[in-house]
């Protein structure tokens, strides 16, 4: 498969143009943000071509009053950061090193663990360029931080994985660096029950809870507190007392990621070496859905890592290994969380994993799906594909 | 103006078969209390209102007025300030009687409701499990939850929490052929189509049922109000409040002409008269946070030349600033018979520069104009005084205003931030979006209703012809 890397959105354009027999057997070309020749996993058929924004890396307009920040589709999280922090100004979501592109960030909409704080990906896309499948860019929302004109077409966008076009550029909602931000690792067994363990904690601006396959460490979770200098040494002596009692290990990270500026660190993936999937179980729900994880990862070996974020109600199964990403089939413990009450998200690295796509339990947002009885949401999505002159891939299933 | 097209024989009583008793009138004298929403300058008169009990009769109404081909506009308390609610024939379909809670999540931290809930009755039901809804527009007394869904309204709180899109968790439409349609939030992997749906206005469908974002109610909050001898040097100081790393949940501007009404109403905080503006700053979480970021904010605004900073020190008093800020809409008409209400979002550093440009052109205009807004989020209110009696005055707010919409877009704005298009703005679309992207717009539209029967000529131009700008 051969990569093209455009130098510009003109370029990209001409390209996409020229690229109308691609598309019409539906095997699109791959987007995508990556470095390297990183293959979107999960495309039922391979697509014959990709294009990489890589090159699209340029700052458009840095707004530091504003907090907001307009940059190329190819530019690197851990190169926003670095950015941004010159200012003073913090984007929670970079982590070091991050060669994850911003455009790739949209595209996938991840979750984030400061999501339940800041506001998911959706809250920080204010405005974006879409260069759509039939070559037209277009443009979309405005660089202010309130927006009701007309739809709200870059919710539309994140998430989209490229069905609807190619972002090539976005702006984004920044926050101020917090006075103090600090962050904890922090490892026990108390930690089993994530929900427990929280409710006796301070209030935290992050939290993600990690526990992986085998069982051969116990849970750890990463916290992170900020705000005024007072509060957060408030609340980070409570934070340790808590672990001073529980018998948990806690170990205060050193300064924070995002203004380290590790930049230029690449992860390389190769095609198939990771896979991951997203069950969304709502807040309050975590619990029981992950005791039964618990049990079931202490009997399979499977080389899974299990991340949750209980401020949203969200667990990320995932993998770098590459005979699991290449297995068609889910791990035998996805389904459990499935039956615990998650709702499975994509699924990673084939898209023939019917078993985990249990649709019910849960209290998310489709929780209140299913009990209201969806009928024609995959049509609608369809119709507004076509609307947009986007592809009709149903699940261009990849990363979560 | 009603339409001159009666409604199709039959269909009167077809609807009052699948409604309560008494849920359907047609008679002039009654419909015209729904004439207009709160912008009282733009009015319509439908042919007949329907009132459905819930869901399931919702589903009838929309189903018969797809069969007859009849255009139908949802309506919920009709505090909207954009047109947005107003028939000009066809049906009005009003939502206030689906107004039940149908259950907290305590657990979840959600509700679901349906969309005739008052905004204000969500915090009333999610209290006593210490929880709330973060949204506050400042109707929110009057205003339903499907009106908010459906204009994405905003509010005071927004800066930090988000506006009412941020806490649709997922929803249910009913499409305008009368199909169901539940939409989440793009988790298993489809595209975000609540997101879409949330500030259609009306022109998808009819939301029926929403499942809304909860949040545990803050421990501590801390307000002060500072008063400043200019304008510019209050826009000045909400910047450099972001620069000190303070993030405020509330940071609204309010004017001298807006103190002086406020002052002669039943609100009166006791703001002094001669004060050019004043800031509300609010923090909030915990108790010594609350205290310790507003003493940030404290410092910023002195180091911008405030003359006096008065904090708030009871519960009560907190409040007595809320309602001169929230209540300052209804006080304008102290001083004029209209307000013509303008809602551009600009980038928040070009406020002290923009400030002074629209008291320019209200001058200019020989009209009074009255700023109360969002600061923090850059989403101005500069609202123009007059009587619609008097056709000189309604051809200068009309000029004015359109002078100072172009401005805030020149300026990277937009031309409604919380708001909506509605009926009012519709020709200012072309400001703010291109023919590529209004065509897209109408297709996303025409995919759910081919026959333009959900809420005609709101929030989409026709066709690009309509446009200035
Ligand atoms: C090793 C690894 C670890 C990860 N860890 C986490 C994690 O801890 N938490 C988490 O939430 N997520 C994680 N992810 C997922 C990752 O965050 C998202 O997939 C995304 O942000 C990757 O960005 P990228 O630039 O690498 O995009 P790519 O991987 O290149 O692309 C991701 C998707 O977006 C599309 N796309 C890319 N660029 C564009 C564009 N400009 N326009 C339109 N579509 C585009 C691609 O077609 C593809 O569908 C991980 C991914 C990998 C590979
Ligand atoms: C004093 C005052 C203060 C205000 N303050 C604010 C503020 O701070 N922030 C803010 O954003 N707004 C504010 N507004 C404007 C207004 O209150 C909001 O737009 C509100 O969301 C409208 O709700 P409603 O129930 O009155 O809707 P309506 O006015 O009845 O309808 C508004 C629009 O929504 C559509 N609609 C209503 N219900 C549904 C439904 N169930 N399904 C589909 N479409 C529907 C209608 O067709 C119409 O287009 C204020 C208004 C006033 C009068």
């Amino acid at each position: 498969m051969k990569t093209y890397r455009p130098e510009s959105e003109l370029d990209l354009r001409e390209w996409v143009e020229s690229s109308t027999d691609r598309l019409v057997d539906e095997r699109a070309p791959a987007v995508t943000g990556a470095p390297l020749d990183r293959s979107p996993t999960g495309l039922g058929t391979l697509p014959r071509s990709s294009v990489s924004t890589t090159h699209l890396s340029h700052v458009v307009d840095f707004r530091p009053r504003d907090l907001t920040i307009t940059v190329g589709a190819g530019m690197r999280m851990s190169a926003l950061a670095r950015i941004v922090d010159e200012e003073d100004l913090w984007f929670p979501f970079a982590e070091a090193p991050d060669d994850r592109s911003i455009g790739g960030w949209i595209a996938a909409a991840p979750v984030g663990e400061f999501d339940a704080s800041f506001g998911p990906v959706r809250r920080h896309v204010l405005a974006c360029t879409l260069l759509l499948w039939d070559g037209r860019s277009t443009s979309w929302g405005r660089p202010v931080m309130k927006n009701v004109a007309g739809y709200d077409v870059p919710k539309l966008i994140c998430g989209s994985r490229s069905r609807l076009g190619i972002v090539t550029a976005a702006t984004l909602r920044l926050w101020p660096r917090p006075r103090i931000l600090r962050r904890f690792e922090l490892t026990g067994e108390s930690l089993h029950d994530v929900q427990a363990a929280l409710s006796g904690m301070p209030r935290l601006e992050a939290v993600r809870w990690r526990v992986k396959a085998g069982m051969t460490e116990p849970p750890s979770m990463t916290v992170s507190i900020a705000g005024g200098p007072k509060s957060v040494s408030a609340r980070a002596e409570k934070l340790e007392a808590w672990a001073r009692d529980r018998g948990v290990d806690i170990r205060e990270q050193e300064r924070e990621a995002t203004s380290s500026g590790s930049v230029g660190v690449e992860r390389p993936v190769r095609p198939g070496t990771s896979a991951a999937y997203r069950v969304t179980f709502g807040r309050g729900y975590l619990s029981a859905g992950l005791k039964d994880v618990n049990r079931r990862l202490a009997r399979e070996l499977d080389p899974w890592t299990v991340e949750a974020y209980p401020a949203i109600g969200v667990v990320r199964v995932s993998t770098q290994r590459q005979e699991a990403a290449g297995q068609r089939h889910a791990p035998a413990w996805l389904t459990t969380l499935a039956e615990a009450g998650g709702r499975v998200g994509v699924a990673g690295p084939s898209l023939d994993a019917p078993s985990v796509r249990i649709e019910r339990g849960g209290h998310a947002e489709h929780e209140a799906a299913r009990r209201m009885r969806s009928i024609g949401a995959r049509e609608i999505e369809s119709r507004w594909l076509a609307a947009f002159g986007g592809l009709q891939v149903p699940w261009q299933a990849d990363y979560l | 103006m009603s339409s001159e097209r009666a409604l199709p024989a039959g269909l009167l009583s077809a609807l009052r078969a699948v409604v309560q008793p008494g849920a359907v009138f047609d008679e002039r004298d009654r419909l015209i209390a729904y004439e207009a929403d709160a912008l009282t300058t733009s009015r319509g008169l439908p042919d007949a209102a329907v009132f459905p009990a819930d869901r399931d009769e919702l589903i009838e109404v929309i189903r018969l007025l797809h069969e007859a081909r009849v255009p139908f506009v949802a309506r919920g308390a009709g505090t909207g300030l954009a047109g947005g609610a107003v028939a000009r024939g066809g049906v009005l379909v009003c939502t206030t009687r689906m107004h039940r809670i149908l259950e907290v999540d305590a657990a979840a931290q959600t509700a679901l409701v349906e969309p005739g809930v008052l905004t204000d009755a969500i915090n009333g039901a999610a209290e006593e499990y210490g929880l709330r809804y973060l949204p506050d527009p400042a109707s929110a007394a009057a205003c339903t939850i499907g009106g908010n869904v459906a204009m994405n309204a905003g509010g005071p709180h927004c800066l930090k929490h988000g506006v009412t899109s941020d806490h649709v968790a997922a929803l249910e439409v009913i499409l305008p052929d009368g199909t169901p349609l539940v939409v989440g939030r793009g988790a298993d992997g489809g595209l975000d189509l609540a997101g879409i749906f949330t500030g259609s206005e009306g022109t998808l469908g009819v939301i029926s049922r929403i499942r809304v974002n909860l949040a545990p109610v803050a421990a501590g909050v801390r307000t002060f109000l500072a008063l400043f001898d200019s304008v510019a040097d209050a826009g000045r100081a909400v910047g450099e409040i972001f620069d000190a790393g303070v993030v405020p949940v509330a940071l609204e501007l309010v004017d001298r002409e807006t103190i002086a009404v406020v002052e002669s109403s039943i609100f009166a905080a006791g703001l002094p008269l001669d004060t050019e503006a004043a800031l509300v700053v609010e923090c909030e979480g915990d108790p010594d946070e609350a205290v310790e970021d507003l003493e940030e904010a404290e410092k910023a605004v002195m180091n911008c030349g405030a003359r006096e900073v008065r904090h708030a020190h009871t519960d009560q008093e907190r409040l007595a600033i809320w309602q001169a800020r929230k209540k300052a809409y209804g006080a304008l008409g102290r001083l004029a018979p209209d307000v013509f209400v303008q809602d551009a979002a600009v980038p928040r550093s070009t406020l002290p520069d923009l400030l002074p440009r629209f008291m320019e052109i209200a001058r200019r205009h020989d009209l009074r104009i009255a700023n109360f807004f969002h600061a923090g989020d850059g989403n101005v209110h500069p609202n123009l005084l007059f009587d619609r009696r008097d056709p000189d005055q309604v051809t200068r707010v009309q000029d004015a205003g359109a002078e100072i919409m172009a401005l805030c877009v020149e300026a990277g704005g937009t031309i409604t931030g919380e708001h909506g298009v509605g009926a009012d703005k519709v020709r200012h679309m072309g400001l703010v979006f291109g023919s590529d992207e209004l065509e897209i717009m109408r297709a996303v539209r025409e995919a759910t209703d081919r026959l333009d029967l959900a809420n005609p000529g709101k929030l989409l131009p026709e066709a690009v012809g309509d446009l200035t700008g």
